[in-house]
C-alpha cells in the first residue's frame, strides 16, 4: 500500500500540523491568561469617568517601584514638595518648610492626618526610613539625596534634613523629575533584597491608588481619603499604544482621552475635529548650540563670539513649528522669570556680516574658494556629534547651521551616536555640539551650575572653567535670600554672555490633543510640565453626557 | 536511521556551540560602548554623579576584570541563574517569558500558516512557472515583499481597524479586560489582523524559496522518468516533485520557527503588542546587559535546538542524508 | 500477468511481418532560441516495425534524443512540432494528454539516460518500479510490489526484497541502470525507447547491461535504441538509422550499414571507432540554428561533389533496398 499511502500521509501530516498549532495557540493563550491575571481578588469595573491615557508599554511601568527607579504610575507616590512652572514650590507631603540661614538644615512640616492608602498613618519615620534605606542598600535612586547627611524626626509631623554642605536649591533637587518619592516604611522594612523586589501593591499617599495590571492596561482609582484635593475623575487607565500614529487614531476613535507630544502637523490635521481640542504646554524643551571650549577653534573666545551671531534662531524656531527663539544667555524667560538678567537679553543677535567681521578681526581669512582659513593657516571645518536626546530636532538645528556657517566658509559634517555614554565622550572631542535639554534644568541660577567646575562636578560638557564663575556657583549654594540669589545669578549670566560657552537656540512646546467631550481642565491650572502631572489630573472635570 | 551514538555526538556538539555562543554574546555585549547606569543617570539629568556610577558597578561586579566577570557569569548560567535585569530588577527569565508568550500568540500561528501557505503557493507557482497564473502570482508576491512590512501594517490598521472598524486598533485586549479578565475571543479578535499580516509576510518569503526549488526540481531527469511512466501531472507534482522541492525548505522553515523567539518589533509597535521584540529593543537602548544576554542565550539555545531538529527532519525526508552510518 | 495485451492501439489484428508499430512521417521539431529557430529534427521519416530492434545513431545534437522524446510526447512545451507519429489509430503528436498518459509506460516505455539523476532520490526502489503497474491499474498494489521484486530479481538483483526497500543513492551506476530498465519493462510494453542506456558505464557493466537488454527484449517486443555507441547498436539492433544534423542520412539492416556503410558520414563514424584506428571526422556538425543550404555534411565530407554545396539531397532507396541521403547514390 506504500504508494497510495503517500498522498494520504501528506494530508494527515498537514492536518496534524494544524491541530498541533491550534493546541499550541490555546496553550499560550491560557498561559498568558494565568501569568498576567489581575493580582487583586476584587476587580473594579472601569467606569466611564476613568481617564484613559496612552503609554508606550504598561508592563515596564509596573516592573519597579519608585524606591528602585523613577517611573511608577503617576499620582501614586508623592514627594515633599512640587515645583510648579512659575518657579514656586507647592506643598505636597510637606505643608510648609523653612531653611536655616546657612542653607544646611531644612525643616519640613508634614501634612497631618495623612495615611498610606492601605490605612497605615504617614509619619516622619517614613521620610527618614526612605533616606536611610536607600543609602544602606546602595539604591541608585539614593542619588537624589546625595547631599543629605541625616534626617531627624523631632515628632511625627516634622522632618529635619541635615545636609552635608549648604544648598539653597535643595527643594529644586528633591522636587524636579524624578525627585524624591517617599516610600512606606511598613512595607519596605520587611524587604531584604530591594534590588530584586517586585512591588505588587504600590502603596502610596498620592491622589491615586493602584488597582490592578491587566495585559496592556494599568488601572488606578482616585484616593477618596487623599489629604489634598480629591480628584473629580474616578480613576485613570493607562493603555498600551506603542506608536504615535496609533495614539492619534485611538483619540479620534474615542478609545483614549488624551495624546501628548503630537507634532505640529498632526495638531493642524486635528483642528477640524469638533470633539478634539489641542493645546500647547509652552517651553518644555530647549536646544542649544554649545561649544567645547577646550577644542580648536571653539577654544578661541573670539570665534565663539562671532558664531553667536551666526545662529538664526528665528528660522530654527519656524522649522520646529512650535516654540520660540531663546534670546537670553541661558535661562528660559518664561520659566525663570526675574532670575533672567535683562542686560544680557538679546546679546546674540543674528547678523552674519557682524560674524564675518568678528572672524576677520580674530585672524580668520577667506581663501579663493571661499573657505574660512583659521589663524593656524588651515581651513576650518567642523564636525558635530549628535546624540539620541534631541531626536529629529537636532537635524533641524543642524540644517540651519549648515546653511549659515557654510556661507561663512565653514563646512559642517555630523556624526551620530545612539548611546548616551558614547555621545558624552564624543562631545569631548569635537568643538561644537548640539544639546537638547528639558527646561526644568534651565529655570533658575542653580541650573547654571552646569557650566561650573566644583568639587562635586569635576568637569562639564563645555570644558568651561572660569574661576570667578566657579566661586559664584559655590556661593549660590549657601545663599538663601532671593535678592542675593538674583544678584549672583545676574553676575553669572554676565560672565556667560562674556565667554559664550553656549548659544541657546530655541525652546520647544509640547502639543497635547484631548477629547473635549470627555474631560476638561487639561489646559487650565498652574500649567505643569506634562499631562501626567498629578496636579493636572486632580484638576480634570468629567464632561456631563447630555 | 539515527543511531544513539550519533545523537549523543550531536548533543555534545550542540552543548559546545552553546558555550561558544554564550562566550561570544558575553564579550560582544560587554564590549559594547555605553553602560546602563550612565545612560540612565544621563537621561535624568545632565550631570553624572561618579560615586553613584562606581557604586552601581561595584554592586553588579562590573568593576572586576572582564575575564573574571565571564567566569562568574558562566558559572551562574550553568547553574541556571540567568540573573536580574538592571533596569527592572526582575529575574531575566520571567521577564522574557512574560513578553515571549505574547509574541508567540502572534508568531506561532503566523509562522505555521505562513510556511504552509507560502510552500503550497510556491510549489504550485513553480510547477506552473512560465504560465500566466504563475506570472500574476509572482508579481503580486514581489509587490507585497517590495513594500516594507511596516507600511502594510499601518495601511491595514488605517483601513481595517480605523475606517472599517472590523478590528481593534491594537493592544492585547479590549478595556473590559479590567473588569472581566482575559477572554479568548477578545484576544483572538485583537490578534487576528497582525497574524494575517505576518502570515502574508512569512508566506511571501517561503513562496520564493519554494518556487525556485520547484523550478529546479521540474528540470530534473526523474520528473521526465515519471512522465515516461505515464503519470499525470498532478501525481507527478504531489508524489515526485513536491517532496524533493521541500528538501531545502526544511532547514529554512526550521530556522524560521527558531526565529519566532526574536519577535517582530515592527508588528509589535504598530499593533501596540509589546512582546519579545520590544523587550529586546528596550534592553538594547538601556544597555541592560543581563536581559540582553538572557534573550540572546535563549535564542542561541532555540537555534541550536532547531539545527538538531532540522538535521533529524532532513534525514527523515531525504534518504541521502544518512545520520550515524558509516557511509 | 499475460504476455499479450490488447493495448489502446489495438495492434493485435495486423500481421506481424509487415506491421509498422510506429510510423514517423515528416517530423520536424523546432525550438525557439535567442539566435533564431533551432531545427533540432528536420523532416524525419521512419517506420518502426513490430518486433524489430532499431537503432538510431548519431553524435550528440543530431536530434536523435529529440526524436525519441517526440515518440513519448515528452518534448518541452516551447517546442514547435510538425508532422505525424502514427501509433495504431493515434497520432502521438496530437493525441490528448489522457491518452498519452495511458500509452506511456504501459505500451511505450522509456529507459532514460543518466541513471544517476533519472531516479527519484527520495523514493524507494520498489515503489518506483511498481509505480507504472499501479497507475496503469494493471494489478493491485501488493501484486505490483511482488511483480517489481520479481523483475528486479530477473534483472540480476541478488536480494530484490531488500533492494526494493532501498533508495537510488545506495546503488552503483550499473545497478541504477538496471532499475531504470526494470521500470521500463515492468508493464511489458510493446515498444521500449532506450536513450543511451550505456552512457557513463564502464566496459564490463556496459556489456552486462547490453546482454540484459537483449535477453529482455524478445518476442514481439520492439526496441528503439538511441545511442552514439556503434558497438551497442551493432550488438543490439537488427536495423540502424543514422542521424546527422536533424536528418536521417542512412538507414538499413544493421549488419549492412556497419559492414558496408554508404553515406560518407557513416563511413567516417565507423572509421573513428577505436577498432578501426580512431580516425575522427574533421570539423564540427553545423549548428542547428544555421544549417547549410545543400548537403549538411558537405563541409566535412571527404568525397564532396560540386552540387553538394547548393542542392539538398533526398533520402533515396538503393538497389539493395537500403536508404541513403547522398548524391553519390542518385
Amino acid at each position: 500500500m506504500k504508494i497510495t499511502l503517500h498522498m494520504r500521509t501528506h494530508r494527515t501530516g498537514l492536518f496534524c500540523v494544524l491541530c498541533v498549532s491550534f493546541l499550541l495557540i490555546s496553550c499560550f493563550f491560557s498561559g498568558c491568561t494565568t501569568s498576567t491575571a489581575p493580582k487583586n481578588a476584587t476587580m473594579t469595573r472601569v467606569s466611564v469617568s476613568d481617564v484613559i491615557i496612552p503609554v508606550e508599554d504598561t508592563t515596564s511601568i509596573t516592573y519597579t517601584s519608585s524606591m528602585q527607579k523613577a517611573g511608577t504610575p503617576t499620582g501614586i507616590m508623592e514627594g515633599l514638595v512640587i515645583k510648579d512652572r512659575d518657579g514656586k514650590f507647592d506643598p505636597a507631603l510637606a505643608e510648609s518648610w523653612n531653611v536655616s540661614d546657612d542653607a544646611k538644615t531644612w525643616t519640613f512640616h508634614l501634612a497631618k492626618n495623612t495615611t498610606w492608602n492601605d490605612g497605615i498613618p504617614f509619619t516622619c519615620a517614613d521620610v527618614k526610613f526612605t533616606n536611610d534605606y536607600m543609602k544602606k542598600n546602595n539604591l541608585t535612586m539614593g542619588y537624589v539625596l546625595k547631599d543629605v547627611q541625616s534626617i531627624d524626626c523631632p515628632d511625627d509631623n516634622t522632618a529635619v534634613f541635615h545636609l552635608k554642605t549648604s544648598y539653597s536649591f535643595f527643594l529644586d533637587q528633591i522636587s524636579r523629575q524624578p525627585g524624591l518619592s517617599i516610600s512606606p516604611k511598613h512595607i519596605w522594612e520587611n524587604v531584604t533584597d530591594p534590588q530584586h523586589y517586585q512591588d505588587t501593591q504600590f502603596v502610596g499617599t498620592g491622589p491615586f491608588v493602584y488597582v490592578q495590571t491587566a495585559p496592556g492596561y494599568v488601572q488606578l482609582k482616585r484616593n477618596d481619603n487623599y489629604y489634598g484635593k480629591v480628584p473629580e475623575v474616578t480613576g485613570i487607565v493607562l493603555k498600551t499604544i506603542s506608536n504615535a500614529d496609533s495614539q492619534v487614531l485611538a483619540l479620534k476613535n474615542g478609545e483614549i482621552d488624551v495624546v501628548t507630544d503630537i507634532t505640529p502637523t498632526v495638531a493642524q490635521s486635528l483642528a477640524g475635529e469638533k470633539k478634539i481640542s489641542v493645546y500647547s504646554i509652552n517651553d518644555t524643551g530647549a536646544y542649544e548650540v554649545a561649544f567645547n571650549t577646550a577644542q580648536y577653534p571653539a577654544n578661541l573666545s573670539a570665534f565663539r563670539h562671532a558664531m553667536s551671531h551666526a545662529v538664526d534662531r528665528e528660522t530654527i524656531s519656524s522649522i520646529f513649528g512650535t516654540g520660540r527663539p531663546t534670546n537670553t544667555t541661558f535661562l528660559i524667560t518664561g520659566l525663570a522669570g526675574n532670575y533672567v538678567n535683562p542686560a544680557d537679553v538679546g546679546m546674540y543677535d543674528y547678523n552674519l556680516t557682524k560674524a564675518q567681521e568678528m572672524l576677520a578681526i580674530a585672524g580668520f581669512t577667506r581663501n579663493s574658494d571661499g573657505k574660512l582659513i583659521g589663524p593656524d593657516g588651515k581651513p576650518v571645518s567642523i564636525t558635530i556629534p549628535l546624540g539620541s536626546k534631541g531626536g529629529s530636532g537636532n537635524q533641524k538645528v543642524i540644517a540651519v547651521l549648515k546653511n549659515d556657517w557654510g556661507s561663512l566658509g565653514i563646512p559642517i559634517t555630523t556624526v551620530s551616536y545612539d548611546d548616551q555614554t558614547q555621545y558624552r565622550k564624543a562631545v569631548n572631542q569635537y568643538p561644537v555640539f548640539i544639546d537638547a535639554f528639558p527646561v526644568t534644568l534651565h529655570d533658575d541660577p542653580d541650573a547654571l551650575g552646569n557650566f561650573a567646575v566644583t568639587p562635586l562636578q569635576e568637569t562639564n560638557y563645555y570644558n568651561y572653567n572660569n574661576n570667578e564663575y566657579n566661586a559664584l556657583v559655590a556661593q549660590l549654594r549657601n545663599t538663601t535670600d532671593r535678592a542675593d540669589l538674583m544678584k549672583i545669578g545676574y553676575r553669572m549670566q554676565d560672565i556667560l554672555a562674556q565667554d559664550v560657552p553656549t548659544v541657546p537656540a530655541v525652546t520647544t512646546d509640547t502639543l497635547v490633543a484631548y477629547r473635549n467631550d470627555r474631560f476638561t481642565g487639561w489646559d487650565v491650572g498652574p500649567g505643569f510640565h506634562s499631562i501626567t502631572d498629578p496636579r493636572v489630573l486632580e484638576n480634570l472635570t468629567p464632561v456631563q453626557a447630555s | 536511521m539515527i543511531s544513539g551514538k550519533y545523537l549523543l555526538q550531536r548533543l555534545c556538539y550542540s552543548g559546545a556551540s552553546f558555550i561558544v555562543c554564550l562566550t561570544i554574546t558575553f564579550f560582544l555585549l560587554h564590549l559594547m560602548p555605553g553602560d546602563y547606569i550612565s545612560n540612565y543617570l544621563l537621561s535624568l539629568s545632565n550631570t553624572l554623579p561618579k560615586e553613584i556610577v562606581d557604586q552601581f558597578r561595584e554592586q553588579f561586579g562590573l568593576n572586576l576584570p572582564l575575564t573574571q566577570q565571564y567566569v562568574l557569569y558562566l558559572g551562574n548560567i550553568l547553574h541556571g541563574q540567568w540573573g536580574y535585569s538592571y533596569a527592572y530588577g526582575q529575574p531575566v527569565l520571567s521577564m522574557i517569558f512574560g513578553k515571549l508568550c505574547w509574541s508567540l500568540v502572534l508568531l506561532v500561528p503566523a509562522t505555521i500558516l505562513g510556511i504552509l501557505i507560502g510552500t503550497v503557493i510556491g510549489a504550485w507557482s513553480g510547477w506552473k512557472s512560465g504560465g500566466k497564473k504563475d506570472f500574476a502570482v509572482f508579481n503580486v508576491m514581489i509587490v507585497i515583499r517590495a513594500i516594507p512590512e511596516f507600511w502594510w501594517a499601518i495601511m491595514a490598521v488605517m483601513i481595517f481597524a480605523f475606517y472599517l472598524q472590523w478590528f481593534p486598533l491594537g493592544g492585547y485586549a479590549s478595556i473590559s479586560v479590567l473588569s472581566t479578565g482575559l477572554d479568548f475571543f477578545d484576544v483572538l479578535h485583537h490578534a487576528l489582523l497582525p497574524i494575517i499580516l505576518m502570515t502574508f509576510f512569512i508566506a511571501t518569503g517561503n513562496y520564493y524559496v519554494m518556487r525556485n526549488s520547484m523550478i529546479a526540481v521540474i528540470g530534473e531527469d526523474y520528473i521526465t522518468t515519471a512522465r515516461a511512466k505515464g503519470l499525470d501531472e498532478r501525481t507527478i507534482l504531489w508524489r515526485h516533485a513536491l517532496k524533493n522541492a521541500l528538501l531545502p525548505m526544511v532547514t529554512i522553515t526550521t530556522f524560521q520557527c527558531a526565529g519566532i523567539i526574536m519577535g517582530n518589533i515592527f508588528i509589535e509597535t504598530v499593533f501596540s503588542w509589546p512582546g519579545i521584540g520590544y523587550l529586546t529593543t528596550q534592553a538594547l537602548t538601556n544597555r541592560d546587559l543581563p536581559l540582553l544576554e538572557g534573550i540572546f542565550l535563549l535564542d542561541s539555545l532555540i537555534t541550536i535546538g532547531a539545527m538538531l531538529v532540522a538535521d533529524i527532519l532532513s534525514s527523515a525526508i531525504d534518504p541521502r542524508i544518512r545520520m550515524g552510518t558509516d557511509e | 500477468m499475460s504476455e499479450t495485451k490488447g493495448g489502446v492501439a489495438g495492434v493485435q489484428e495486423q500481421t506481424r511481418s509487415v506491421r509498422e508499430l510506429i510510423c514517423i512521417s515528416g517530423l520536424k521539431v523546432i525550438f525557439s532560441s535567442r539566435s533564431g529557430p533551432v531545427r533540432a529534427v528536420d523532416s524525419v521519416d521512419l517506420a518502426i516495425r513490430e518486433g524489430e530492434r532499431i537503432g538510431l545513431i548519431g553524435e550528440s545534437g543530431s536530434g536523435k534524443t529529440v526524436t525519441g522524446m517526440a515518440i513519448l510526447g515528452l518534448l518541452p512545451v516551447n517546442a514547435v512540432i510538425i508532422g505525424k507519429i502514427r501509433y495504431g489509430d493515434y497520432d502521438l503528436l496530437t493525441a490528448p494528454d489522457r491518452t498519452l498518459q495511458q500509452i506511456r509506460g504501459n505500451e511505450i516505455a522509456m529507459i532514460s539516460q543518466n541513471s544517476g539523476s533519472s531516479l527519484n532520490p527520495v523514493m524507494k526502489i520498489g515503489d518506483q518500479v511498481a509505480e507504472p503497474l499501479v497507475i496503469h491499474r494493471i494489478c493491485s498494489v501488493p501484486d505490483a510490489h511482488r511483480e517489481a521484486i520479481r523483475i528486479l530479481a530477473e534483472l540480476g538483483f541478488d536480494d530484490p526484497e531488500q533492494a526494493a526497500t532501498r533508495y537510488p543513492h545506495e546503488f552503483s551506476g550499473g545497478m541504477r541502470e538496471r532499475i531504470l530498465i526494470a521500470i521500463a519493462l515492468v508493464c511489458r510494453p510493446h515498444l521500449i525507447v532506450a536513450d543511451e542506456p550505456t552512457a557513463g558505464l564502464d566496459a564490463q557493466v556496459r556489456a552486462r547491461i547490453l546482454k540484459l537488454i537483449t535477453s529482455q527484449i524478445s518476442g514481439n517486443r520492439t526496441l528503439f535504441l538511441i545511442t552514439h555507441d556503434l558497438g551497442a547498436a551493432s550488438y543490439l539492433c537488427d536495423r540502424i538509422a543514422v542521424m546527422y544534423a536533424g536528418e536521417i542520412v542512412e538507414c538499413g539492416p544493421a549488419k549492412d550499414v556497419l559492414s558496408l556503410p554508404l553515406h560518407p558520414y557513416t563511413q567516417g563514424l565507423i572509421a573513428s571507432l577505436p577498432s578501426a584506428g580512431l580516425h575522427p571526422i574533421p570539423g564540427m556538425s553545423p549548428s542547428p540554428a544555421s544549417l547549410p543550404r545543400g548537403c549538411r555534411f558537405c563541409e566535412r565530407c571527404p568525397a564532396v561533389l560540386d552540387r553538394c554545396d547548393c542542392d539538398h539531397p533526398e533520402l533515396v532507396f538503393t538497389e539493395s533496398g537500403r536508404q541513403v541521403r547522398c548524391f553519390h547514390y542518385d
